[in-house]
């Protein structure tokens, strides 16, 4: 096993390379770029914009820029933002946190709410609770979360003013951890909505086919008792392409965090990669899109172990 | 008997579940300001990219945040007169600040004037801010003016002089005026190498300021927090800290500020002003600002190189139904660049009235004639316009459905293809890849600026925003003259000759001036300045009930 994540690991290593070689030039060829926020100012005159585009190394080839960014990059040096000049990693770093704890939160409820939806619904089947998450996992699949999300801010927030309506923290106060929770709790049900609706169909449908199967009817006759059989026995067997779909999800909330953060105002990373892509703020767009594939990559690597480790028939040699 | 461990654990987390979301009311009301407050919070849609007065690209909210910590050497007042701010008296002809050449302007600075770090304020400060602007080094805010500069002198720590290439009258508004930056720390940017400007840790995190307010802290994304700077020479502001919060999505803002913990917030769309007119809580502010909407005409295009096509163009659109019926009456039909605010505006040129059937007859004498299908046709070609604007914009998309149905009409086909702002201004426009594109124009304290950029033969892309590449020979020996004169009435006059050129020729389908909407939530002693950001007058802020 040990190899086998060194060598994917290995493998990798080429794969990340030509990602940076396709988001580097993608980002460069994009319409619109960084000149065109001091475009429509009638204060700006053409010699500006001149000394703009070789500070900023736009006059060079894109070839020559990448091979530069690259040089820097390698060492750990992703370049400096074009707003206010800070390194991209300390731009970067400054947002990872509030999207951690947006994202780890909403991850936990889905997953841990998709289990129990799921399971429940699996185990009575075309009972009425079945029928009713069924109903309510369809609209969580179908609602925008910018819809959603305006619904609940002016529900709990501006009408029955229970919840914060922006930010993770009350303006102008001290932090505290109260209070930053009580900011959170309606971005991470948003969040959540999705993929919880989506979870609990794959952990219904998977335990379905898992519960039909011999060995259950076996351990039930062997007396063992219904948690046992379902804990261990069924969900174990269950879990193998839910963990997939569970991988996929946390890939999936970064991009859903985009508009989730935009609408409640959270200061995490999916807006920073909007806001830079807006601005044509390119080493902030190409530093941000190489650590996104690298978490992916290594989340694909990570599902693959956890089916090892899952079903002991899967074996990495 | 089935299942009833899981079905206990989901009932169990369920319970937890809303057992949270059920104990908001009880720890509520923390997020509303209540009266008396000591803290005023300020919505921002985008965030600054950063807080040095003098790099660009400007944008208006960190104008608005720079305005409380970085004044300039005058201030702008409702009215468009300058008013002193670091400089101790504004410098005329008749005061001896200005030659009668027009060639020489000396400041007189305010004395006893400290930085918030205790540094003394001199004509140093002045200096080092005039040459970072034009140093080739650095992502100015802008050159305009400073680049018509060919030498300054300080004479004294009080004193610096300017000495101009030309006569350019604009220089106290568009140079040294509160609308666009303020004057940064010569004792922190002389120890700052011009290549490293751009990177110097005063953008993010500024160590000096002169304003009423100095910087405390910037949580990206979330929050920049300005309190009050002691060593402020005038009078203490009263309230103790502005927040600025971003808050990227309009629909977010409107809840904020229904729910009473935002106190201020700018630029809001019309289509939100019946909302927050029914809340008792909030009040609007309306007010005239520096701005018009227009539908740039290419003239590359041979078919707008018609005069009488033109002519036919703005008589066929109803500016009054655009502004009743889009803007609830909130802005005024424009005839030309000039709008009513403007000192240098002419009452007596008016915009074109609506008048399809004159409209038609222009066509026809253009050889535009009726076709199938209600489409005018000339040498077997349709009239076919394409019209672009700025994608996401619900009342430009109202505008174009207006004006697309009342020139369709005429017999004049209208495309619409609209696109994301950043392309629409830096690929569109700048490309001049369109045939009628609507946008909004802006303006400064002096309209000389955006008179220029739009008009003259010398500002057609890449040298300037005449997108259209408009080519009046009258236009610039005007503009020469203008900024040659250093008296107001004379260059009146002249602005005039410019506005009756620009309605007689049609460089652009001149539409309205929208009125500046605000809302405010508990903030007192705010009052809205069509010439500089909200934040000018902050002092005199405070939260009431």
């Amino acid at each position: 096993m040990g190899t086998y994540v060194i060598r994917r690991l290995l493998l990798s290593i080429p794969l990340v390379f030509g990602i940076t070689i396709v988001i580097f030039f993608l980002a460069h060829h994009l319409p619109g770029g960084p000149l065109a926020m001091y475009l429509n100012t009638a204060s700006v005159t053409p010699e500006q914009l001149q000394h703009l585009t070789v500070q900023l190394g736009l006059d060079k080839p894109v070839y020559v820029q990448y091979v530069e960014w690259l040089g820097k990059a390698v060492r750990g040096d992703f370049g400096n933002s074009f707003g206010d000049g800070r390194p991209v990693l300390a731009v970067i770093g400054d947002r990872i946190p509030a999207t951690l704890e947006l994202m780890g939160f909403s991850f936990a409820l889905s997953v841990a709410l998709a289990f129990a939806f799921g399971i429940l619904s699996a185990l009575r089947r075309d009972s009425l609770f079945d029928y009713v998450v069924t109903v309510l996992s369809y609209a969580g699949m179908s609602m925008p979360i910018f819809w959603l999300g305006i619904l609940v801010i002016m529900l709990f927030g501006a009408q029955l003013h229970w919840l914060p309506t922006a930010g993770m923290a009350t303006a102008g106060q001290p932090f505290s951890i109260v209070d930053n929770l009580r900011h959170l709790i309606l971005p991470m049900f948003v969040l959540a909505a999705f993929t919880l609706a989506q979870e609990s169909r794959y952990v219904r449908a998977s335990m379905l086919e898992v519960i039909g199967q011999d060995y259950i009817r076996t351990a039930r006759a062997k007396g063992l008792s219904e948690g046992e059989v379902v804990l261990k026995h069924a969900l174990r067997n269950a879990l193998i392409p839910v963990v997939t779909v569970l991988t996929l999800d946390a890939a999936y909330l970064l991009s859903g965090a985009l508009v989730t953060e935009t609408v409640f105002a959270w200061p995490g990373m999916g807006r920073l990669f909007y806001d830079s892509l807006r601005e044509g703020n390119y080493p902030v767009v190409v530093g941000i899109a190489v650590l996104v594939s690298i978490l992916v990559i290594l989340l694909n690597i990570l599902a693959d172990v956890l089916y090892a480790v899952l079903d002991p028939r899967i074996k990495y040699n | 008997m089935s299942a009833n461990i899981t079905a206990k654990a989901a009932a169990g987390v369920l319970t937890l579940l809303f057992a949270t979301l059920g104990s908001g009311p009880i720890a509520s009301a923390a997020a509303q300001s209540t009266p008396g407050s000591d803290t005023a919070v300020v919505a921002m849609y985008e965030e600054p990219t950063s807080l040095n007065p003098i790099l660009g690209p400007q944008m208006d909210f960190a104008t608005m945040v720079d305005l409380t910590m970085f004044p300039n050497l005058f201030g702008v007042q409702p009215d468009g007169k300058l008013t002193p701010d670091l400089a101790a008296v504004v410098p005329t002809v008749q005061n001896g600040g200005i030659s009668k050449d027009g060639l020489t302007y000396t400041f007189h600075l305010r004395p006893h004037v400290e930085w918030s770090d205790g540094q003394p304020f001199t004509a140093q400060d002045v200096l080092k801010t005039y040459e970072l602007l034009v140093d080739p080094h650095v992502n100015a805010l802008t050159t305009a003016g400073f680049n018509q500069v060919s030498k300054a002198d300080v004479l004294d720590p009080q004193t610096i002089r300017f000495t101009l290439k030309r006569p350019y009258a604009p220089f106290l508004t568009t140079c040294w005026s509160a609308v666009q930056m303020g004057i940064i720390p010569a004792h922190v940017f002389d120890k700052v190498a011009s290549t490293d400007v751009n990177k110097a840790p005063f953008n993010y995190a500024p160590s000096a300021a002169l304003g009423p307010y100095m910087f405390e802290s910037w949580k990206h994304g979330a929050a920049i927090t300005v309190v009050a700077n002691p060593h402020y020479y005038g009078k203490q502001p009263k309230l103790k800290k502005i927040v600025f919060q971003i808050m990227p999505d309009q629909n977010t803002i409107l809840s904020s500020i229904q729910a009473g913990s935002v106190n201020l917030y700018t630029f809001v769309p019309i289509q939100q002003v019946s909302t927050l007119s029914s809340n008792p809580a909030v009040k609007l502010h309306f007010y005239e600002q520096s701005a018009w909407e227009w539908g740039q005409l290419n003239f590359k295009d041979p078919v707008l190189q018609d005069k009488r096509v033109r002519e036919a163009l703005e008589y066929g659109i109803d500016r009054q139904a655009i502004v009743d019926h889009v803007w609830q009456g909130k802005a005024t039909p424009t005839a030309d660049s000039q709008i009513p605010m403007y000192w240098s505006f002419d009452a007596a040129i008016k915009p074109y009235p609506y008048d399809p059937k004159k409209a038609g007859a222009l066509l026809d004498a253009a050889g535009w004639k009726m076709g199938p299908g209600g489409v005018r046709v000339k040498d077997g070609k349709q009239l076919v316009l394409t019209y672009s604007t700025t994608a996401g914009n619900p009342w430009r998309e109202e505008t174009e459905q207006i004006i697309q149905q009342q020139l369709g009409q005429v017999g004049v086909k209208i495309d619409i293809h609209n696109y994301p702002a950043n392309i629409f201004f830096g690929n569109i426009l700048f490309h001049g890849q369109f045939q009628i594109a609507e946008y909004e124009a802006t303006g400064g304290p002096d309209p000389d600026l955006r008179i220029y950029r739009a008009d003259s033969c010398n500002a057609i892309p890449p040298h300037g925003s005449n997108y259209g590449s408009w080519c009046d020979k009258r236009i610039d020996p005007l503009l020469q003259q203008e900024e040659a004169a250093t008296d107001r009435s004379e260059r009146k006059a002249i602005f005039n000759k410019i506005s009756a050129i620009e309605h007689e020729e049609m460089p652009s389908l001149f539409y309205y001036s929208p009125k500046g909407i605000l809302a405010t939530s508990h903030l007192e002693g705010f009052s809205p300045n069509g010439y500089v950001q909200p934040t000018w007058d902050v002092t005199d802020w405070f939260i009431g009930k």
